[in-house]
C-alpha cells in the first residue's frame, strides 16, 4: 500500500486521498442522519436510561424477551445504517466516474474541434507547398482560421496544441519548421515555465517532451534540472532529453543521484544513435565521479570506442 | 443459548458480507487512481523504442497445442507477428490425436532437427524437434511430444529454449502486437528488485473483429454467457489484480499469458505436472520461493488488455472450466496452507492467501450455507421479510454497483468497447448477472468441491474452438 501511495506522487496523492475523504465523510454523515432519523439513538438511549430497564426488572421474563425484542430492532437499525452509508459510499464513487465519463464524453466535441484545428494546420503548411496532401489523404483542406476563442480557451488550446505536437512529430524538413514557428508565434513557449514549475508530474513531463521537440533553448537549462525529479517518469524523460540538447551528452550524468535502470540505460543509448559521430563525447572523462551502473558505463565505453557497427550489449542477466 | 448461536451465525454472514464488499470498494479506490496513473504514464513511455532492440532481455514465447487443428496454423501465424527482438516461438504438440501436428509441417515447411535440451525439467518423452526451412519462419521451433498435459508441455519448452524470460501462452489467444513489449518494460524499469513475473489483462476475443490473426476491435458478443464472462474479466483483471499488484499481492498469473523469470523458473522446478491449477500452483512457488529465500522480488501487472482469447459459450464447456478453476484452487491453497497467516510470508501470508482463501475458495460454500440458513429460518417462521428484502437489495446493489464501477473504469481508461451501444449491452448484461449467472456458477462451485473430493482423474476437461470470425 504504501509503495502504491509512494508512486502515485505527492500532489496527486493529496488529491486522490482527498477524494477518499471526502467520500467517508460523507458516508458518515449520512450514516448518523438516518441514526439520528430512524430514532436508533432513543431506543439506546431508553435502554441506558430508562427506569422500566433496570437491572431486576431485566431479570424478569417478559422483560428479557423485551430486551430481545428492542435489541433485535437496535441491530435492524444499525444494519439499515451500515448498508446505506456503504451505498453513499458506493455511489459517491460512482458519481466520480460519472463525472469521467462525462468530461470523456466531451471528447467527442474535442475531436471536431481537433478536426478543425488539423484543418487549419494543414491549410498553413499547404500554403507554403503542396506537399501534405499525403498528410490527409482524400480530404480537400479548406481554408479555416482560428478565432479568439481558439487561442485563449483554455481547453481549445490544449487541443491546438496537441494537434500541433501530433502533426510535427509526423513531417520533416520545412513543414517541421514552419510548424515550429506557428508553435511560438501562438506563445506556447511563453505557458512552458509555469508547466516546468507545475506541482504535476505530468504537465513536467509534458514540458520536458515539449521543449525537446521544439528545442526551446531557454529551457534546456530547465531540463537538466529535471533529471533528479521525484518523479521517475519525469527523471527519466529529462535524462534522455538532456543526451539530445546538451553540447555534452552525457553530462547529466554527473548530477543524477539514482540508480540507472535498464530501461535508462536502453533510451539512452537508443538517443545516442540518433546523435552524428562527430556530436559524441569523450566519454572516459565524463563518467568519473558519479554513481552509474559500471556495467552501463562499461558497455557505454565499449560503444564509444569499438567502430559503429558494434553493438552494445547492456542487459545483465 | 439457540437463539444466540443463530445469530451470531447470522452476524457471522453479516460480516463476511461486509468485509466482501469493503474490499471491493477499496478494491475499486486503488483500481481506478493506478489505472489514471497508469494511463498518464503511457503517454511518457515509448515502448516502440524497444522495438528493433537487440539488447533486450531474449524472450521465447511457448504455446503449447493439444488437440488444435481447427485453429493451430491461425494462430501461429498470428504469434509469429508479435513484436520483439529475436523471438523465439516454441509451440509444444502435447500428443494431439488429431492432424495438428501434420497442419504444422505442411504449413510451416518443417524438417526435424535436433535441438539439445538446455534445462532439465522432468517431462514426458519427446518425440521429435521441428525446424522450418522456410526462412520467414526461422525462429520457429515445433516441438512434438508424448501427451501429458499444459504443464509438461510448457516445462518441454521451456528445456527446448533457451531466454532470459518465457512467456507463455495459450495458442488460441490473439497477441496484442506490444503485449511483449508491455510485458518486459516492468523489467526494464525496475531498479532493485528482480521482477520474477509479468502478468497483464486477458480481453474476451468472442464476436471480435480479427484480421489476419490480428484483433482489430472489440465488440460486445451476441449471446449471454460470454458478455457475462466479459463483465467478469473487467472485475477481475481491472479492479482486483491491478489493486493487488500495487502491494505485490498477486496470488494468480492468467494461464492464458503470463511470463517468467528463467532463473526462478528453474529453482522452482517449472510447472507441477500434477497440478490443476497449474498456473496459480506456479506464482505460489515462486512468491514461496522468492520469500524463504529473502530475494527482493516482484510480480509485474500490466492492466492493458494484452491478449484476447475465446472464452466458452456453453454452458457444458463453462461449467467444466469452472469446475477445474474451483478444484485448483482447493489444491492450491492446500498445497500452500503452511503460508496461512504466517508472517514470514509477509503480504502474501497475511492478507492476500486469507483473502483468496475467503473470497474464492470458500465463497460457495459460504453462499449455500447463508441459503440453507435463510430456508431455515423460512421454516420455523422466524424469517423477517421485510429486513430479509432489504438486505437482498442491499446486496444485489453492491453487485451491480461493483460490475458497473469495473465497466465504467474500463471504458474510461481503454479504447475497447467504447461505443454508447456496447456500453449499455455491458450495463444491461450486469443486471441479469446476479440473477441469471451467480447461481450457476454457485453450482459450479459446489460441484468442484464434490470432484476435487469425491472424484479422481477428471482431467482437463474440453474446450471446443470454434477459431475466430474475421472481417470481410
Amino acid at each position: 500500500m504504501y509503495k502504491f501511495l509512494h508512486n502515485v506522487n505527492k500532489s496527486s496523492l493529496k488529491h486522490h486521498l482527498s477524494d477518499l475523504l471526502v467520500c467517508c465523510v460523507a458516508s458518515l454523515i449520512l450514516a448518523t442522519l438516518v441514526y439520528e432519523c430512524i430514532g436508533l439513538n432513543k431506543i439506546q438511549a431508553a435502554l441506558n436510561h430508562s427506569p422500566m430497564v433496570d437491572l431486576s426488572m431485566i431479570t424478569s421474563e417478559l422483560n428479557i424477551s423485551k430486551h430481545l425484542e428492542k435489541s433485535n430492532s437496535m441491530s435492524r437499525r444499525l444494519l439499515i445504517s451500515i448498508g446505506l452509508s456503504i451505498i453513499v459510499l458506493v455511489t459517491i464513487f460512482s458519481f466520480s466516474l460519472a463525472h469521467n465519463f462525462i468530461i470523456k464524453k466531451g471528447s467527442e466535441q474535442r475531436k471536431k474541434v481537433a478536426n478543425k484545428y488539423q484543418d487549419y494546420l494543414s491549410h498553413i503548411i499547404s500554403e507554403s507547398n503542396n506537399n501534405f496532401q499525403n498528410y490527409k489523404s482524400g480530404r480537400r483542406s479548406e481554408k479555416v482560421s482560428l478565432t479568439k476563442d481558439d487561442i485563449y480557451n483554455v481547453n481549445n488550446r490544449a487541443v491546438l496544441l496537441s494537434e500541433l505536437k501530433g502533426m510535427h512529430s509526423l513531417i520533416a524538413g520545412n513543414d517541421k519548421t514552419r510548424l515550429s514557428d506557428i508553435y511560438f508565434s501562438l506563445g506556447f513557449v511563453e505557458e512552458l515555465s509555469e508547466k516546468f514549475k507545475s506541482t504535476e508530474w505530468t504537465l513536467r513531463a509534458e514540458a520536458i517532451t515539449e521543449t525537446l521537440q521544439f528545442k526551446v533553448q531557454q529551457y534546456y537549462n530547465l531540463v537538466n534540472k529535471l533529471v533528479n525529479d521525484h518523479n521517475l517518469t519525469v527523471s527519466q524523460n529529462a535524462l534522455v532529453a538532456s543526451v539530445s540538447i546538451n553540447k555534452e551528452p552525457l553530462a547529466a550524468f554527473r548530477k543524477i543521484n539514482r540508480k540507472l535502470s535498464q530501461w535508462d540505460q536502453h533510451c539512452i543509448i537508443d538517443e545516442l544513435k540518433k546523435l552524428p559521430r562527430h556530436k559524441l563525447p569523450r566519454f572516459d572523462k565524463i563518467v568519473l565521479d558519479n554513481t552509474i551502473n559500471q556495467e552501463f558505463i562499461n558497455e557505454l565505453q565499449q560503444y564509444f570506442h569499438n567502430s559503429e557497427n558494434t553493438q552494445p550489449k547492456l542487459y545483465v542477466a | 443459548m439457540f437463539e444466540f448461536n443463530i445469530h451470531t451465525i447470522e452476524y457471522g454472514f453479516l460480516a463476511y458480507a461486509c468485509l466482501i464488499f469493503g474490499s471491493y470498494i477499496l478494491q475499486g479506490f486503488i483500481s481506478f487512481y493506478s489505472l489514471k496513473s497508469f494511463t498518464a504514464k503511457k503517454k511518457f513511455i515509448d515502448e516502440g523504442r524497444l522495438l528493433d532492440s537487440d539488447i533486450l532481455p531474449t524472450v521465447a514465447l511457448i504455446a503449447p497445442a493439444y488437440n488444435e487443428s481447427a485453429v493451430i496454423v491461425q494462430s501461429v501465424r498470428s504469434l509469429l507477428t508479435a513484436h520483439y527482438f529475436d523471438l523465439e516461438l516454441v509451440i509444444v504438440n502435447d500428443g494431439s490425436s488429431d492432424d495438428t501436428m501434420q497442419k504444422l509441417i505442411d504449413n510451416f515447411s518443417l524438417i526435424p532437427s535436433e535441438t539439445r535440451p538446455y534445462n532439465n525439467l522432468s517431462t514426458k518423452k519427446v518425440i521429435n524437434t521441428y525446424r522450418s526451412k522456410n526462412s520467414a519462419f526461422k525462429n520457429l521451433l515445433v516441438i512434438d511430444k508424448e501427451n501429458g498435459r499444459k504443464a509438461d508441455a510448457i516445462n518441454v519448452g521451456i528445456n527446448h529454449s533457451w531466454a532470459d524470460y518465457y512467456a507463455v501462452i495459450d495458442l488460441d489467444c490473439i497477441l496484442e502486437p506490444n503485449a511483449l513489449l508491455m510485458m518486459v518494460e516492468p523489467v526494464l524499469q525496475s531498479q532493485d528488485k528482480k521482477v520474477v513475473a509479468v502478468g497483464g489483462v486477458i480481453g474476451a476475443a468472442n464476436d471480435c473483429t480479427i484480421k489476419h490473426g490480428k484483433f482489430i476491435e472489440a465488440k460486445v458478443p451476441k449471446k449471454i454467457l460470454p458478455r457475462i464472462q466479459i463483465i467478469e474479466y473487467i472485475r477481475s483483471f481491472i479492479l482486483g489484480r491491478t489493486a493487488w499488484n500495487q502491494v505485490n499481492g498477486l496470488l494468480l498469473i492468467s494461464g492464458a499469458l503470463g511470463m517468467f523469470e528463467r532463473e526462478t523458473l528453474i529453482a522452482v522446478g517449472g510447472y507441477s505436472h500434477d497440478a490443476i491449477g497449474e498456473d496459480m500452483d506456479l506464482v505460489m512457488k515462486m512468491h514461496k520461493h522468492c520469500l524463504e529465500n529473502k530475494i527482493d522480488y516482484k510480480i509485474g501487472y500490466i492492466p492493458y488488455p494484452l491478449c484476447w482469447t475465446e472464452v466458452p459459450e456453453s454452458k457444458t464447456i463453462l461449467s467444466s472450466q469452472r469446475n477445474r478453476w474451483m478444484r485448483g484452487t482447493i489444491e492450491c491453497m492446500y498445497k500452500f496452507r503452511g503460508m496461512f497467516l504466517n508472517p514470514k510470508y509477509g503480504i502474501i501470508g497475511m492478507v492476500s492467501y486469507p483473502f483468496w482463501l475467503l473470497t474464492e475458495m470458500l465463497a460457495p460454500v459460504i453462499e449455500f450455507l447463508g441459503m440453507g440458513l435463510i430456508v431455515y429460518f423460512i421454516v420455523t417462521g422466524q424469517l423477517n421479510l421485510g429486513l430479509a428484502l432489504i438486505l437482498l437489495f442491499f446486496i444485489y446493489f453492491l453487485t451491480l454497483s461493483h460490475s458497473f464501477i469495473a465497466i465504467m473504469i474500463y471504458y474510461l481508461n481503454f479504447d475497447k468497447y467504447n461505443s454508447r451501444s456496447d456500453l449499455i449491452k455491458l450495463f444491461k448484461t450486469a443486471t441479469v448477472e446476479a440473477i441469471y449467472y451467480h447461481p450457476k456458477v454457485l453450482y459450479w462451485g459446489l460441484r468442484g468441491y464434490y470432484d476435487y473430493f469425491f472424484s479422481k482423474n477428471l482431467g482437463w476437461g474440453k474446450m471446443t474452438r470454434k477459431g475466430f470470425s474475421t472481417s470481410p
